[in-house]
């Protein structure tokens, strides 16, 4: 039964994912102008032109264009050839999506404890100073903007304290270098092995140390996020009858909190994880390019910068199957754990539950 | 008892973390040391014939060598691996005379072969290692492709390269990183994967590079030109300006490539004890007039708004000072420069005057196109604009401000729709043909024009073309002084101005100098001599 469903689910995404490829395609195609002129500049001949002109398949009908890149796409899990790097974009992507795999695991590792635990004591606690103090940790989240935090971060942390680097991923005095050596392509990971097989700790540490302030700097938002649901979510359900027959019933407010209202209360805070983990895992722009990070999101930037447009395809998309990708995942766990939800969407009664 | 405990751990945990914190000063091999030097991007690749871009060069400059090269701090040429060099008497034929003795970081020898590969693989589609390279730019961008007949070995130490007409300006073509001598042994083992594990002859040698993170170069003990004095010299990438300033001031690296000028003066307050050195860049921002359309084929309607522009003004409130007024179309650090020309004075009651001798005394309407693109020579060219059009309109000349998307900006320009346009130009080789040629020259001015002046003086295009002839370069450099000044006169310009670099560093960088090219040499510097 789960599995038809997961199937299912699986299945009506790829429209939309089909969608996606041609709304990127579309776009693309609408920058004003001849793209193959932007791409050349000021110090374009005309053999230049010609040459990104051929190479992008720029002189084909659209729609042949189009069907080419699919069917790259599709029977080759061909991305493409980045023009500024001149290395097939799958490469570029075997670097930058393990960095940002660390940066937002970490991230989600500080914002869902932290987000859940504000949110519950705040919703037990309501209208106590706890409750104002997480909603006022919950709004400076959302609202702070990112690039004045992490300024604020190096500021404090590293100018002031100095106890943590301003950005990177690694200090100069590790020799260890990520093309030969690197296992994981994520270095705490690869510290975490060459700590455990005997080679020192040096490199776990250093890469703990320069992943502390980006990781904090992006954890903001989906904790805000998360704190916000959580609270609400766990208002509800503590008004409800049961709640009451339990403590009627004598049991402790612990216990009732995490066994019969927590439970309850998970779906959305569930749901609402997910779609912050997909946007986590797509890239972080501004935290990647404040923190010096060279993640998935620094890689897309410098393309958009430089008009490299294969690469900000391929980018764009791999950035929209995540997200895609992780709305999946967080639609098969809610089903998973209240299965009234996939049956009613099996009978196309949407959430009658 | 427990506030005791909590502040001493407080205290103790401080220590710690602050013991990992202190960076730099970093011991390596024996008494040498590690330079860091912070820049705002990656490169992109590390093949010097592939790429255009500063952030690649500046890596490739200290790992390659080229025949000829650069004076430290100048545009003059002088022996590179090539220890001399003779010009044929008509101009056509260059032969070089190599350096004995010197070898690659792989210990293969550099020898005329490995000359010729470097420069016939930018050249001759059918030579083995053409196709490594999706577009060699540079050598086609400096018009090598059509300028070159042949490039052979003579002996295991000479090599010949004849031109298809004379050109003086191809020796300062090869003093430019794309002419660069690369191994042929790592090239045919590595092929497009070169361009991430070069070898050249140069004082440092590749290390590591990890993308959007940090090049590594060790110090080359063979170089030719003696040994390096750091050990290492890392390349990290700091995106945001905001991040590579806090990386200054918290001390993690000893260079902050491309401050603003606000940071300047921040680390001037801040780190009061930091080294800053400027230079202006090797570039010049214009007014181009369409001499071609109403009012502006009227040489003193030219000369009049030169006066009527307030270029002190604009370099304070635009540039920031980061600038310095241009009075002729190429920068002062160029060989050639004619420092006997006296700039259009700002005047705007004479700039009335010669409107009004020219039959327009009360002014008259027209158009000015800006960059919709910031640029190293004119960071706001809208905010320039603006400055311009009050100027204008106090002698006058009502003016619309107009700008299209970039590629339809360069597009219309170059066709010569602008009755004013702002434009702007980054030398490459430090060779005044290079500017006067390209930007004025009346064999440019054709559409699509790179003189989007239209300016078409038969005397200046004259010598400009006989400059390319002579290759003596005291002559060239008359020619060109008799150049600007036909072009002062004439106006078919306002040159606005040529921005300023600056260099913030940590007071131990020692014996580190701008380049006028923009290039970043490491080879002379060291760390409290060290």
């Amino acid at each position: 039964m789960f599995v038809r469903h997961a199937l299912q689910r699986f299945i009506s995404s790829i429209p939309v994912l089909l969608l996606l490829t041609l709304a990127l395609f579309g776009a693309l195609k609408l920058i004003p102008g001849d793209i193959a002129l932007v791409m050349a500049g000021e110090r374009a001949t005309p053999e230049r032109v010609e040459y990104i002109r051929e190479s992008l398949h720029l002189n084909d009908p659209w729609w042949m264009q189009y069907g080419l890149y699919l069917k790259k796409l599709i029977f080759e899990a061909d991305l493409g050839h980045s023009l500024l790097h001149d290395q097939p974009i799958l490469t570029l992507f075997s670097t930058a999506v393990p960095a940002t795999i660390e940066l937002a695991t970490a991230a989600l590792l500080i914002a869902i404890p932290l987000g859940l635990f504000l949110g519950v004591v705040s919703a037990v606690a309501r209208r106590s100073w706890w409750d104002r103090i997480a909603s006022l940790v919950a709004l400076t989240g959302v609202s702070m903007p990112i690039f004045w935090l992490a300024l604020l971060l190096m500021w404090f942390f590293s100018l002031n304290l100095g106890w943590l680097p301003t950005s990177g991923r690694l200090s100069d005095e590790v020799l260890f270098d990520p093309a030969t050596e690197s296992v994981f392509r994520m270095y705490v990971l690869d510290g975490l092995f060459f700590g455990l097989s005997g080679r020192g700790w040096d490199l776990f540490f250093s890469a703990c140390r320069y992943l502390v302030l980006p990781a904090v700097a992006l954890s903001t938002i989906p904790m805000a996020h998360i704190c916000r649901m959580t609270r609400s979510a766990m208002l509800d359900v503590l008004q409800q009858d049961y709640i009451r027959t339990a403590r009627a019933k004598g049991l402790s407010k612990f216990k009732i909190v995490l066994k019969h209202a927590a439970r309850n209360a998970a779906l959305p805070v569930v749901t609402i994880m997910f779609l912050q983990a997909g946007a986590l895992f797509g890239g972080a722009v501004i935290t990647e390019t404040m923190f010096a990070w060279p993640g998935l999101g620094k890689l897309l930037v410098e393309s958009i910068g430089s008009r490299d447009f294969p690469m900000v395809q391929s980018g764009t998309l791999f950035v929209g199957v995540v997200f895609v990708f992780f709305n999946l995942l967080g639609d098969l766990v809610v089903g998973w754990l209240d299965p009234r939800i996939k049956q009613s969407a099996a009978q196309g009664r949407g959430h009658g539950a | 008892m427990r506030l005791i405990s909590t502040s001493v751990s407080v205290a103790a945990l401080t220590a710690i973390l602050s013991s990992f914190a202190t960076l730099p000063q970093i011991a390596f091999g024996q008494s040498k040391s590690v330079l860091i030097y912070g820049r705002g991007g990656d490169s992109v690749s590390l093949d010097p014939a592939k790429e255009t871009d500063g952030e690649s060069l500046n890596v490739c400059d200290n790992i390659f060598d080229t025949l000829v090269q650069f004076k430290d701090g100048t545009t003059e040429i002088e022996p590179g691996l090539a220890q001399r060099w003779d010009v044929s008497s008509n101009g056509l034929t260059y032969t070089f005379h190599l350096r004995q003795n010197v070898k690659f970081h792989d210990g293969t020898p550099m020898n005329a072969d490995a000359v010729v590969f470097s420069l016939l693989r930018q050249h001759d589609a059918k030579h083995e290692a053409f196709k490594f390279a999706q577009m060699w730019s540079y050598w086609q961008d400096m018009g090598m492709d059509k300028l070159v007949a042949a490039i052979e070995k003579v002996d295991d130490k000479t090599v010949r390269i004849v031109l298809k007409s004379p050109s003086a300006p191809f020796l300062a073509n090869m003093a430019m990183s794309f002419a660069s001598v690369v191994s042929p042994t790592a090239v045919r083992k590595h092929k497009q994967e070169f361009a991430r594990n070069p070898v050249g002859t140069g004082p440092f040698k590749f290390v590591s590079w990890t993308k959007n993170e940090k090049v590594v170069l060790d110090e080359f003990q063979e170089f030719w030109g003696g040994q390096p004095k750091l050990a290492r010299v890392i390349f990290r990438s700091y995106p945001d300006s905001a991040t590579r300033l806090n990386a200054f001031l918290a001390k993690e690296i000893h260079m902050m490539n491309l401050p603003t000028p606000d940071q300047v003066n921040v680390i001037r307050l801040k780190r009061p004890e930091a080294k800053i050195i400027e230079e202006p860049a090797m570039n010049v921002a214009y007014l181009a007039f369409n001499t071609t359309k109403g009012p502006f084929a009227n040489p003193k309607v030219r000369q009049a708004l030169n006066m009527a522009v307030n270029k002190g003004a604009i370099i304070t409130g635009v540039y920031a000072g980061m600038g310095i007024p241009a009075v002729n179309p190429i920068p002062p650090s160029l060989w050639g420069y004619d420092t006997t020309i006296s700039p259009y004075a700002f005047n705007q009651g004479r700039a009335k005057q010669l409107l009004a001798e020219a039959g327009y005394p009360k002014g008259f309407e027209s158009e000015l196109f800006y960059l919709p693109v910031s640029r190293p020579y004119m960071p706001d060219a809208k905010r320039v604009a603006e400055a311009i059009q009050a100027d204008f309109k106090a002698v006058g000349v009502k003016v619309q401000l107009t700008t299209h998307e970039w590629a339809v900006y360069l597009d219309k320009t170059k066709r010569g729709e602008h009755p004013m346009a702002l434009m702007g130009w980054t030398g490459d080789n430090g060779d005044p043909d290079n500017f006067l040629n390209v930007l004025l020259s009346g064999d440019n001015a054709k559409p699509p024009a790179s003189n989007i002046a239209f300016y078409d003086n038969q005397k200046v295009t004259q010598i400009l073309r006989d400059a390319q002839k002579v290759t003596v370069q005291n002559k060239r450099a008359d020619l060109y002084r008799q150049a600007q000044k036909l072009i002062h006169q004439d106006a078919p310009w306002i040159p606005i101005a040529h921005s300023r670099v600056a260099m913030p560093m940590d007071p131990k960088v020692q014996g580190f100098i701008l380049q006028p090219n923009g290039s970043r040499r490491f080879f002379r510097v060291s760390l409290n001599g060290k």
